[in-house]
Parts: C-alpha cells; sequence; structure tokens
C-alpha cells in the first residue's frame, strides 16, 4: 500500500513520541484497518527517513578509545617496547624511562630498561632469563645494571642524627650477576646468587644542602670516596602464603636472607636482612590488619666497616613514612608497620598506619627508647586482584609528607 | 528535616501515588488508540509483529563498550518512559526479529529445551584452522573453521576457573532460549592441540594493541595454562557464528536509525525490560549492549536484522577469567554514595552483599541462593531496559520463569558437565532456589490473575481466571477476586459502567447480557470486566486487572488484558 509523504511524515513524527497514539492527521487519506497494517505504515514511514546512526562527540571519542585498544598500548606497550618507572628513591623527581621485553613466558627472556628522572637519576638495566630450566621448577637470571643517583640524602649515622643536617652525594654503581631460584613447592624460593658490584660516591648536586664531604667529617660517612669493587655472594629464602601477592588479603610472607660482601683485600661485611609480613582479615577480605616487621643487620669484617651507603636507612615510602628517605641510618635497624586497610570501594581502599623503628651501630644497642614513630591515612587504589598505586599521607614529629607510590607499601 | 517527617513524606507520596495509579491504570487504556481509532483492531491480539521485512543492506555500526559505561553511569540514555510498548491487547510479546514465544506460551519437552537453538552437532570432529583472534571481551578465545567451513568462536576456561565459564555459558544459553531470545549455538567441546593448526593469513591484534600474523607460537601460549582434562584434552565452549552479516550491537534504549523495522524505543520492548528478571536468577549482570549482537539475515528471501544476545560467560558463579565479584550483581561499579560511606565509615559499615557466603570450588565460582535477593539485584551499571521494567514486565517474565520445571533445569545443568557431581548438584539446586525466589517475587509485584478464558455454563457466559501467584504456590490461597463490568464502545473508548461490584466465586464471573458495547465498523461488541483481587499479605492486589471480551460472528474471546504496572522495586 503506498502512502503520501504527508502521510508518512506524520507517521514517523508519531514514532518521536513514543506512547502516543497515532495522529489522526496520519490516517486521513487511509486509516489501517488492522493492527498489522497500522504497524506496516509505521514501518513504511520510518524507512522513507532511515539513516545511518550517529554518534556523539563523546561516543566518537570513546569509540576511538576502545577501537585504538589506547589501555592495552598504554599497558602493553609497542612491539616489546614500554613505558618504566625505574624504581628511584623517593624525592628522585618525576621520572621516565623506557623497556624492551621479549619472550620469557615460558622460555628465555630479555628486558632492558632504561630511565631518568627530573633531578638527574639515571638507571639503565638488563635482565636476561630462563623460567623454569629444563621443565625443573628453577629460574636462572644474569642481571646487569648502571644507575647514579646524584641527590640522595645523608643525615648522619645513628637516632641523633638531626633533621637540620641533610646533607646530599652522588651514589653511582654498576652491577653484574647471577642467580638462581628454585622452587621446591608452592610459595617457597630458594634464591642464590654472585654478582660483582663497584659502587662509588662523591659530591650530591643538589643545592639547597650541603654536600655530604661538607657537612660530615670521614669518621661519620665510612666508605665515602672510596673506589672499592666487591664480589657479592647471597643466598635467601623466602615463604610466600599471601592470598593474593599483587593484593594480600590474608596470609603472611616471610623472608630471610644473607649477603657477603668481599673486596680484593679480603675485607668487606655482612648484611643479614629479616622481612615477615602478616595479613589479617577482621574477619574477612573487606577489612584487614597489615602487620610488617624487619630487621637488617650489617657487620663488618676484621679491620673494615660498612660502608655508609650499605647500611640500611628508615623514613621514606616503605619505613617510617612520615619522615624524609634515609631519615635514619645506621649498621643496624629494625622496624614494624600496622596497618588497618579497610574496602571502601572495589577499586579503593582506606588506610590507618602506625609506624616505628629504630637504628644503632650496634645490636645489642637496638632499644625501645630510641624509636621513631609516624603515622597517617592513605588510599589504596587497586583493580579487582592487583594493586595499582597509594596516596599516604604521613605525619611525625618531623612534620607531614605526602606520598604518591605505584608499589605497595607491604 | 527529621527522619520521622522523611517517612512521613515518602508515606503520603507513595499513598498517593497508589491512588493516582489506579487512575492511571483506568487511563491507560488510551495507549492503544489514538482519536479516531479503535481501542481493539479487527486481528488484535497480534501474535506476530511483522518486523522481519525486507530492508536494504545496513552498514555496520560498533557501539563503544566505554560509553555505554560511561553514558549509563553518569547519564542514561532513555529517552522515553512509560510501560511497554511492543506488547498485544493481551499483554504479551509478539513473536519477532527479537523473540520468539517458546516455553511462556508452548510446551516444550525436555529434549526441546536441551536442543535450544542448535542446528548441527557441533564443530566436525578433526582438523580446525584457526582463523584468528576477536579484540572484544575477556575471555581467551580464537576462532576457528571446521572441516564444514562452520566458524565458531572457541572460548577457553581459565586455569583458576576450570569448567566455570563454559558450563555457565551453556546453561545461559539453552535458558535464554527456551524463553525465547535469539541466541548462539554453543558447544561444549573437547579437543587436543594437534588439532588446531593456524589458516593462511590468520591476524590476530597484540597486547600492545598492534595486529600481525598469528603464529604456532601464540597458540601454544594461549593453550599453555588452560585447564586440561584427565586424557589431556582441552575442554572449551564453541560458539558457532550467528547467520547473516553482524552489523554491530544493539542499544537497551532507543532504535536503530537505519533498521525501519525497529520501531519500539528498545527501553520499552517488554522482552528486553523484563530480561531483568531472567538476568538476576542467572546473575547475568554483564548484560549490556555490547553482549548483544544486530545481523542482517536473509530468511525466506527477506532480509533484515535480528537480534541475539550473547556472551553468558559472566553468568551464575562465573566472572569470565575468574569467579564473579562478590560484588557483582549487587552493586554497580560506581556508586558515590557507597564510596563516601565506605571510605569515611572506616570499615564500620559493610555492604550487605559481603554477607553472602559461595561454594569453596573454582568450578562453581561465586554463585548461591541463600543471600540472593531479586529485587537487590543489579547490573554491572545502570541498563536503561532493565531501570524500567515494571510490575507488569515482571509478571510476564516470571511466569515464563516459573514454567521451567525442576527437572528440566536439572538436565540442563548436566549438559554443562561438571566433573564434579557434586558441584552439579549444587548448582542446579542453586538455579531452581533463585528461579523459585525471581518468580514469588515478581509473580506478586501486581495483580496475578491470569488465565482468562470464556466458558459456556449453565448461568451463561462466564469469564474464568486464576490467580497465577496462588497455582505456583507462591501466596497462600486465601485470594479473593471481585468484578464489575463497563460496556465498552471500541470507537470511542468511552466505558459505561454496568451494574454493581461483585464476587467472582471460585474465580469465575458471569458476564452480563448488558455488559456489552455498541457494535463497532466490524461488527463487534466489547465488554470490559475490571477484576480485583482481595489478599491479606498483597494488599496492591485491590488494583484491577482489565479483561475486554470481544463478540462477533465467531464467538466470544478475550481480546484485552491490562494489569497494573505498579512499582517494582519498593523493597529495593
Amino acid at each position: 500500500m503506498r502512502r503520501s509523504l504527508f502521510s508518512r511524515l506524520a507517521l514517523f513524527g508519531a514514532l518521536l513520541m513514543p506512547g502516543l497514539p497515532t495522529t489522526a492527521a496520519a490516517q486521513q487519506d487511509s486509516a489501517p484497518a488492522t493492527r498489522s497494517e497500522r504497524l506496516d505504515a509505521e514501518r513504511d514511514a520510518k524507512a522513507a527517513t532511515a539513516a545511518p546512526p550517529e554518534r556523539t562527540t563523546i561516543e566518537r571519542a570513546l569509540t576511538w578509545y576502545d577501537n585504538q585498544q589506547v589501555m592495552a598500548r598504554l599497558m602493553g606497550g609497542w612491539h616489546g617496547f614500554h613505558g618504566v618507572g625505574g624504581s628511584f628513591p623517593a624525592g628522585a623527581g618525576g621520572g621516565v624511562g623506557i623497556g624492551y621485553s621479549a619472550g620469557g613466558t615460558r622460555g628465555p627472556g630479555i628486558e632492558l630498561t632504561a630511565a631518568t628522572t627530573s633531578r638527574g637519576y639515571k638507571r639503565g638495566a638488563v635482565v636476561m632469563d630462563i623460567r623454569r630450566l629444563g621443565g625443573a621448577p628453577v629460574d636462572v637470571a644474569v642481571r646487569g645494571q648502571m644507575y647514579e643517583f646524584p641527590q640522595q640524602d645523608f643525615f648522619g649515622l645513628g637516632m641523633d642524627s638531626a633533621q637540620g643536617a641533610r646533607a646530599n652525594y652522588l651514589l653511582s654503581n654498576a652491577e653484574f650477576g647471577t642467580d638462581v631460584t628454585w622452587r621446591p613447592l608452592a610459595g617457597l624460593a630458594v634464591q642464590a646468587g654472585a654478582a660483582w658490584v663497584s659502587p662509588r660516591t662523591g659530591a650530591g648536586t643538589d643545592t639547597r644542602m650541603p654536600t655530604t664531604e661538607a657537612g660530615f667529617s670521614p669518621s661519620a660517612t665510612p666508605g665515602y670516596g672510596a673506589s672499592v669493587d666487591y664480589l657479592r655472594t647471597a643466598i635467601g629464602i623466602d615463604y610466600d602464603r599471601r592470598d593474593n601477592p599483587r593484593h594480600p588479603h590474608a596470609g603472611g610472607r616471610y623472608a630471610v636472607s644473607i649477603a657477603d660482601y668481599r673486596d680484593l683485600d679480603s675485607a668487606g661485611f655482612h648484611r643479614a636482612d629479616v622481612d615477615v609480613q602478616q595479613y589479617v582479615p577482621i574477619p574477612d577480605r573487606y577489612r584487614t590488619l597489615a602487620l610488617r616487621a624487619m630487621a637488617t643487620f650489617t657487620s663488618a669484617h676484621d679491620g673494615d666497616d660498612v660502608p655508609f651507603f650499605y647500611q640500611p636507612t628508615l623514613g621514606g615510602a616503605s619505613m617510617l613514612r612520615g619522615f624524609r628517605e634515609f631519615r635514619y641510618q645506621d649498621r643496624n635497624a629494625v622496624g614494624v608497620s600496622a596497618e588497618y586497610r579497610w574496602e571502601a570501594w572495589w577499586a579503593l581502599d582506606g588506610a590507618v598506619f602506625v609506624d616505628a623503628g629504630t637504628v644503632a651501630p650496634e645490636r645489642r644497642s637496638l632499644n625501645l627508647r630510641d624509636v621513631a614513630v609516624s603515622y597517617g591515612v592513605g588510599l589504596r587504589l587497586h583493580s579487582n586482584d592487583a594493586f595499582v598505586a597509594r596516596l599516604d599521607f604521613a605525619f611525625s614529629k618531623e612534620g607531614f609528607i605526602p606520598l604518591l607510590r605505584f608499589e605497595h607499601v607491604f | 528535616m527529621s527522619s520521622k517527617a522523611v517517612v512521613a513524606s515518602l508515606a503520603a507520596v507513595f499513598a498517593v501515588t497508589l491512588a493516582a495509579g489506579v487512575i492511571v491504570d483506568a487511563q491507560r487504556v488510551e495507549r492503544w488508540h489514538g482519536e479516531g481509532e479503535p481501542r481493539f483492531y479487527t486481528d488484535d491480539p497480534i501474535w506476530i509483529d511483522d518486523d522481519r521485512r525486507d530492508i536494504p543492506p545496513v552498514a555496520p555500526f560498533e557501539l563503544s563498550k566505554s560509553y555505554e559505561f560511561v553514558n549509563e553511569t553518569f547519564g542514561g540514555s532513555a529517552s522515553s518512559f512509560g510501560p511497554a510498548l511492543n506488547v498485544n491487547t493481551l499483554g504479551e510479546v509478539p513473536d519477532s526479529s527479537w523473540f520468539t514465544n517458546r516455553l511462556g506460551r508452548h510446551d516444550m519437552t525436555i529434549e526441546e529445551v536441551l536442543r535450544g537453538p542448535d542446528t548441527v552437532d557441533g564443530p566436525v570432529d578433526g582438523p580446525w584452522l584457526v582463523t584468528g583472534r576477536p579484540d572484544a571481551g575477556l575471555t581467551p578465545k580464537f576462532t576457528i573453521q571446521d572441516g564444514r567451513g562452520d566458524t565458531y568462536l572457541i572460548k577457553l576456561d581459565p586455569a583458576g576457573a576450570p569448567e566455570l565459564p563454559s558450563s555457565v555459558e551453556l546453561i545461559s544459553t539453552k535458558i535464554f532460549h527456551a524463553i525465547g531470545y535469539q541466541v548462539p549455538e554453543d558447544y561444549l567441546v573437547t579437543f587436543d592441540r594437534a588439532q588446531l593448526s593456524i589458516a593462511p593469513g590468520a591476524r590476530m591484534r597484540t597486547a600492545s594493541g598492534g595486529k600481525r600474523a598469528m603464529k604456532a607460537a601464540d597458540l601454544d601460549a594461549w593453550l599453555a595454562d588452560t585447564p586440561r582434562t584427565p586424557s589431556g584434552t582441552i575442554r572449551a565452549l564453541a560458539s558457532r557464528y550467528v547467520p547473516g552479516r553482524v552489523v554491530g550491537q544493539f542499544r537497551y534504549s532507543g532504535t536503530r536509525s537505519d533498521d525501519p523495522n525497529d520501531l519500539y524505543p528498545h527501553e520499552r520492548r517488554r522482552e528486553l525490560r523484563g530480561m531483568r528478571v531472567f538476568a538476576a536468577w542467572l546473575h547475568h549482570d554483564d548484560a549490556r549492549s555490547i553482549n548483544s549482537l544486530d545481523s542482517y539475515v536473509t530468511d525466506n528471501g527477506r532480509r533484515y536484522l535480528r537480534h541475539y544476545l550473547q556472551d553468558f560467560g559472566s553468568n551464575l558463579g562465573s566472572g569470565s577469567t575468574s569467579a564473579q565479584q562478590p560484588r557483582g550483581g549487587y552493586e554497580y561499579l560506581i556508586e558515590g554514595d557507597k564510596i563516601a560511606k565506605g571510605l569515611f565509615s572506616f570499615g564500620l559499615w559493610t555492604r550487605d552483599w559481603t554477607r553472602a557466603r559461595y561454594p569453596a570450588n573454582a568450578s562453581l565460582g561465586n554463585v548461591e541462593a541463600a543471600y540472593f535477593e531479586p529485587w537487590k539485584w543489579k547490573t554491572e551499571y545502570p541498563q536503561p531496559a532493565f531501570d524500567q521494567m515494571d510490575a507488569a514486565d515482571a509478571f510476564w517474565a516470571a511466569r515464563i520463569a516459573a514454567r521451567f520445571s525442576d527437572q528440566m533445569l536439572r538436565s540442563i545443568v548436566e549438559i554443562g558437565r561438571l566433573s564434579d557431581l557434586e558441584a552439579s548438584r549444587y548448582l542446579a539446586d542453586v538455579l531452581i532456589a533463585r528461579r523459585d525466589k525471581v518468580v514469588a517475587y515478581w509473580l506478586t509485584r501486581t495483580t496475578p490473575l491470569d488465565a482468562f478464558a470464556i466458558v459456556e455454563t449453565g448461568g451463561g457466559t462466564a469469564l474464568t481466571f486464576e490467580n497465577a501467584a496462588v497455582k505456583a504456590g507462591v501466596a497462600s490461597s486465601r485470594a479473593t477476586s471481585r468484578v464489575r463490568w463497563t460496556a465498552l464502545d471500541n470507537q470511542t473508548g468511552r466505558q459505561t459502567p454496568i451494574g454493581e461490584e461483585t464476587a467472582a466465586a471460585g474465580d469465575v464471573a458471569l458476564v452480563p447480557a448488558s455488559a456489552w458495547g455498541p457494535r463497532d465498523a466490524s461488527g463487534a461488541r466489547y465488554a470490559v470486566a475490571w477484576i480485583a483481587s482481595s489478599h491479606p499479605d498483597f494488599t496492591h492486589w485491590a488494583r484491577p486487572v482489565q479483561v475486554t471480551l470481544r463478540q462477533r460472528a465467531g464467538g466470544i474471546d478475550v481480546v484485552g488484558v491490562e494489569r497494573p504496572t505498579g512499582a517494582t522495586d519498593d523493597r529495593r
């Protein structure tokens, strides 16, 4: 049945006002006798004006975003190239870096990275690894890296060091080594490795404060300016029983490692690290009490001292967050953290935390009288199952420090 | 304003709304006819909406999943509001390119339900050519061509959830098909790596977004972590490509401007609004445009768009690549008030759904029935058709859900072939319990009188009916009904009250001889019964269902049923 243009337009107009009856005008020339005829007429009217769908500006933009796989490109990189952060210490400034990865999912893989920051920090690294060597639960990696950190803070040794004594120095290093990781049981990793390391120190470039050389005596900065290369051998064991290492809510992680740094004169030092983490659901995954205790002990071989830049530090993004990075350091350090996390949203946790720690030149000198404490609140952004970023607002007797980091505190 | 004042205000608003609802319902009769149009046409009620008329080729138009999320979360795409428009005068959904009445209108054997949309027996065993890998979706997948030349999408189960996505997708496909939706043919398959070879020219998108030729090593990598059966083969879901040429997806709002057959705004289509009931039942929180298909098909010489639901891999306990998130089905991805409450309560406030307990079984994921409450259930983000579901839409859907027998559901779960029989039993129990909950809730939100029929009795012609809620066992039999009659002038829509309201003993109401209105142009006469029900547990059943009878040469038939749309989520 053919219809006039007027009739078609009128019927289409009725379509634009859903729920309203078909207009009487539309029926003037030939009122439908049946429901089917009426629907046919409405479809005839629409056919006369049918046109491809159009997108709004926002829809066009988001369609492009989807089709170009923008997020995948950002996260996955391009032909193996991807962005990297460089793993610089807090205070290094804004960073930018590039990495290249190839292979590695099951067979041999290689990763090259290079990064720098606005304050002149630089790092270049290469890692070649073989996962599950010969089908056994053994991974082998060969690593090399060079870095230069020109504005490392130093406040002096011990808990008596003063905030106002802040100085800075340059720390550079070149190292090359290999390590083997054996995973005999789920969650259990035993690691052993050896590396040649060549640390160097010098005057810092941060003009806002004196250099370490100017601010401290040589006796307060053992190893400063020395040109000593070390052979580092290390062994460690790591038992990881966390429910989800990328975003834990229950379980624990218990790690111990011992390293020996030996120079060509058979002098050097030992370093032992203990890190214990426990996650307690209260009573479920939506509220978690995260606990951590860490300790680092160093001891020099006879007639030698532990270079100050190899001594453990407290303060910064992962322990004593209310203090500046490297605020306290000495040959031995102990720290504890307690963090209460609650799920505010599926992608966001709130956190309140308290950190406490102390350093001392001798293990027996560690005591509860000289403990620094910091506390604060924070937000943890995450996906359904992986941590993404955290923003902490940390307080201490030395002030307030905001921290934005892309790795979990623990 | 104090809390008491708020409650009082809300109560007042509710009371006024309830009162107005009766009036509005009475006025809704106008929906069926415009000025000068008859209220009922001679071919009413239609059971086929002929939207399969031949149309010119349609260009592909892919929807953006990001836009859909942003638009529905922060704005909302619906532009048409009100009751469903695509129903016939009985309130039923006619067959169309969207929906085919199956179990809801016809008896189906269990074998027919299990057969579902299948036209073959799955991909032919033997060598399969891997032809590509789709970009969309989360599930690891690739496409193959079998020896017959048919193309299938092979969806792999993730390492941490063996048998989970494949079983729930197959189960959901069978159920949605039996309900009446168009769905792809899905098959559970097992295959060996040796069966697969890369087709010449096969390309794939890399993790970094670029495209390159597919290599055997890619296939090895995808299959490396895929769970193996005890015999070492790989179990997967093979989803046969739908017939025709896919030209995008359909939205759950508006119409497609290049499809002349697409008349009704999708948010006003009963089968899309009522789908919320089925989605809640099957925990299909991924019911969104991106998981639909529009295919330009040729059928009996006519070319038109057929509309499919697809991708049920995130149903029941599955979240496609892992178990369903506990939030799924209970909270939108973004709900500002809950985020604020969650953050500033320091964990003292917890969401109700965190109390749900799930089986510790990787092949079941997070599915349960004990905590499930139909009225609280939600999709991942607001869905315009679901948001407009009213009590009449929900009643339509619940009545279909009630048609699935326990045995039918157990048989459907069995073809999911979970190797843990205890898990299979649990899943069937959960499906049955969730069905019972959606039926019990949504069947009672409106006046559930149904199955209207004309019988001749010793006293004359009578209208019989039954209470669907009582029949389904979700309401006690303490319901009583009362009827009043009006004579309808079909041409003007005017109704004239006849007599007083009377009790309908035994759900039978004699049709008064005086109830018939004047003859219309076709010679037919009409009478309307306003039937209200009284039940101590469901006071809103006092809102009457309008049942229109038509008397014409062929006798008397029921031509119209309009039930109160009511408020669907008064308990949300």
